[in-house]
């Protein structure tokens, strides 16, 4: 089992000159306190650093270790840094010393290449060669597994990938967990007895051939055989392919969360600028609508002026009208009394007229004549002519409209496209000066062809896992074709050659089925106790008595398991910590390889009575474990009385310049 | 009888007046901006140009130092000949007065290009 003894660092990120903590070789468990920037996360990534050459960020892997060395060293002229982890593993002790320094010759850098990176490995006193110091750290602590060791509670949440199906992320939780649990050895077994069962396989086809009776059955099995052989080849370079997919998404997914700022800062950019365009397009068609309407917008503006004078027209030209009616109708009745009285008869009723009426008749057509004169030849004249002004005047207000409503429609238009184009500039504006200032060194191609290629290598994993079920189809076809030539083959074939062979294969085939049917068992016998160790440790972690149990998935994600037998559909963000924090601790409780949980700001997002909880139940998770918390994370009084005689040592790292923190 | 004139020029004022009213990209033309200038006098300034007698007066005050239009470009449908003889009924001039009138519309529009009311356009229809 892992126990680190001691950690020294030496210029390593805040911690400046030569500091060590002092972790015991007693089991239980050490609080090192500390506010945040001081420097808590930093000594999770010097233990991951000492093991595995890494510093992580949340962000990513930081790809120039240089800049973690300590900047007032840097102005003292000392560039690099060192940590040594004095660490026990089953008996052995070892000493494990990791350093970036300048290289000979160079006093200062001027750039990543002028360090180089120094690694050496004690064991119970000496030196290992390079290839046995891999080959042990990778026994001590491999990489793969650190996740359990070593986590940053801020990241429990991606736990919660392991209740989906098909995330990459989620695959390689699985697969660090089945490392851990120790499922490759098993695995590897099935593999290596399959190659056994194979070379038997061919064995047996061989004697079928060289039997008279099975010659061409023999002959039919080996082509199977080597037909059965490409097709798993297929499949297993399709497997690594598809591995190598899922790494290189999650690199890009990487790549993607460092640039995801940068990447939507160009996309918005591009996006404005399209805009802006489009909106420069609509600006000149309406600023040409407008010039269209204008053209002849001051035919529309006179439509009153003209009105107005067609009306004053039309008034005159009506009385004069009038006046010459009157004198028609006079005239009319005149000549009536003309012939009445010529004719000394009544032109209606046909009665005679009497002297007295011819006289009244000839005072009335004298006073007609002189009351409805009728128009003078001034005012006949003038009739005319407003007559033919009439007409002109019509004309002119003829297909004419008033295109002022227009023109306000699209001068309104004209206004918001103006506002939006200024806006749209800005925004590119303010757009460009942060990609400029956050992405100095980045190309923006490279930045925006991550999501591309992303979705590329998502489309060739759905590819190649389509390949492999193909390829899996053809196999279990041809495996069937296989068996049936070979129960034939048994069937017919005599020879002790072929006997001896099939025996050989049998005894094999039944190793093989052993170890397959162990990994499916041990597999699912994991599965029982990691969800029946997660289970009591969520209990006693949640303390809720409506929460009995959680309940595990292929993918050993766990679901909360209401008393009434349902599963919680969706949790809280502490409780998904909570069962994240009780998945390691099953992990940790059923895996062949024990060691060390080092928990950086594990409280967060928890209540008093949860944190309490997890201080209680941490002795009884891992033999040694540390915690790294913020002053406040947990109140000290209750971390003390919860770890009883399992608190080990209790560091506090305090502040000597923004730069510089010392572990007192 | 009309008035046998070929051409008009309009004031150098004026003509000012109709060149920044065609930059502004409001109007596909000078000549465009000139005949708006004419309709703005006649409907709102009726009164100021409702005479004979007074564009007479005024046609002696422009001077003739802006651009030279033709009539065939001025007027290609006579639709303005046919305005000036309904305004002006007793002048056989109607060319003379639309000159008179353009002169006058776009100094008043020039007023309010200066004071910054000119546009939006529509405001001034």
């Amino acid at each position: 089992m892992l126990h680190f003894d001691k950690m020294t660092l030496r210029d390593f990120g805040p911690y400046k000159g030569e500091q060590t903590i002092d972790f015991s070789d007693r089991s239980g468990v050490s609080i090192i306190w500390g506010n945040n920037g001081r420097g808590k996360t930093t000594l999770l990534n010097a233990l991951r650093y000492g093991l595995f050459g890494v510093i992580q960020r949340r962000n990513g892997i930081l790809k120039n270790l240089s800049e973690m060395g300590n900047k007032e060293a840097v102005q003292e002229g000392r560039y690099g840094f060192t940590v040594i982890l004095d660490m026990t593993n089953d008996g052995d002790t070892y000493k494990l010393t990791r350093q970036l320094k300048l290289r000979p010759g160079i006093v200062k850098p001027s750039g990543e290449e002028d360090y180089e990176k120094v690694l050496f490995l004690e064991r119970d006193g000496s030196i290992l060669s390079p290839e046995d110091r891999n080959h042990e750290l990778n026994v001590i602590m491999p990489e793969q597994v650190a996740r359990f060791f070593l986590f940053d509670a801020e990241l429990l949440q991606e736990y919660e990938e392991l209740l989906e199906t098909n995330t990459s992320d989620g695959e390689q939780i699985k697969n660090s967990i089945e490392k851990i649990l120790g499922v490759p050895v098993l695995q590897n077994g099935v593999v290596d007895v399959e190659d056994c069962l194979s070379n038997y396989e061919k064995q047996k086809s061989r004697a079928a051939r060289a039997d008279d009776k099975t010659v061409q059955l023999g002959q039919e099995m080996e082509n199977l055989t080597a037909n059965i052989e490409e097709h798993q080849n297929i499949i297993k370079e399709k497997q690594a392919e598809l591995s190598d997919l899922i790494r290189k998404k999650s690199v890009l997914e990487g790549r993607m969360a460092d640039t995801d700022k940068l990447r939507n800062w160009i996309v918005q950019r591009n996006e404005a600028q399209k805009s802006q365009e489009k909106h420069e397009d609509e600006l000149e068609t309406v600023q040409s609508k407008i010039r269209d309407l204008m053209k002849n917008a001051w035919r529309g503006m006179l439509l009153t002026t003209v009105r107005d004078l067609r009306e004053k027209i039309e008034a005159e030209e009506y009385a004069l009208d009038a006046k010459k009616q009157k004198r028609t109708v006079a005239d009319r009745f005149i000549m009536e009394m003309k012939k009445a009285i010529s004719e000394r008869t009544c032109p209606i009723c046909g009665q005679e007229v009497s002297g007295d009426i011819v006289e009244h008749l000839r005072a009335k057509i004298n006073e007609s004549t002189n009351e409805y004169v009728g128009l003078s030849e001034e005012e006949r004249q003038r009739l005319y002519d407003l007559q033919n002004q009439m007409l002109a005047i019509q004309q002119l207000s003829a297909d004419v409209s008033d295109v002022r409503q227009g023109v306000a429609h699209l001068e309104n238009r004209r206004d918001e496209l103006q506002i939006a184009i200024s806006e749209c500039r800005q925004q590119i504006e303010e757009l460009h000066d942060n990609i400029k200032r956050y992405g100095e060194d980045a190309e923006e191609a490279d930045v925006l062809s991550i999501s591309r290629e992303h979705s590329d290598v998502e489309q060739t994993i759905r590819d190649v896992r389509r390949g492999i079920e193909d390829e899996n189809k053809k196999l279990t076809e041809l495996k069937m074709n296989k068996e049936r030539v070979a129960a034939t083959i048994d069937k017919m074939a005599g020879g002790t050659d072929y006997r001896l062979a099939s025996r050989k294969y049998e005894l094999c085939e039944h190793v093989f089925r052993i170890f397959e049917k162990s990994k499916t068992r041990y597999r699912e016998r994991l599965k029982e106790n990691v969800e029946k160790d997660a289970t009591a440790l969520f209990v006693q972690l949640t303390g809720d008595k409506d929460y009995i149990g959680l309940k595990i998935n292929d993918n050993y994600g766990l679901e909360i398991i209401h008393k009434s037998g349902r599963t919680v559909p969706s949790r809280s963000s502490g409780y998904e910590h909570i069962v994240a924090l009780s998945l390691i601790g099953a992990l940790h409780k059923n895996a062949p390889l024990r060691g060390p949980i080092i928990m950086d700001s594990p409280f967060g997002r928890l209540d008093p009575t949860h944190k309490a909880n997890i201080v209680r139940t941490l002795p009884g998770m891992a033999e040694q474990s540390m915690l790294l918390a913020y002053i406040g994370e947990i109140d000290e009084q209750v971390a003390r009385f919860e770890l009883g005689s399992h608190l080990i040592h209790e560091y506090k790292l305090e502040r000597v310049s923004s730069m510089h923190t010392e572990i007192v | 009888m009309a008035e046998s004139i070929k051409t008009i020029v309009l004031s150098g004022q004026a003509q000012a007046v109709a060149k920044q009213m065609n930059d502004s990209g409001t109007f596909p033309d000078s000549l465009s901006a000139a005949k708006f200038g004419m309709a703005y006098a006649i409907k709102y300034y009726w009164d100021a140009v409702n005479t004979s007698d007074k564009l007479n007066h005024l046609n002696g005050v422009y001077d003739s130092k802006g651009s030279t239009y033709n009539i065939g470009s001025l007027d290609p449908d006579n639709y303005v000949l046919q305005l000036m003889e309904a305004l002006y009924p007793d002048s056989d001039t109607p060319y003379t007065f639309t000159r008179v009138l353009i002169c006058f519309g776009l100094n008043k529009l020039g007023d309010l290009l200066e004071e910054g009311r000119l546009f939006p356009i529509n405001k001034v229809m």
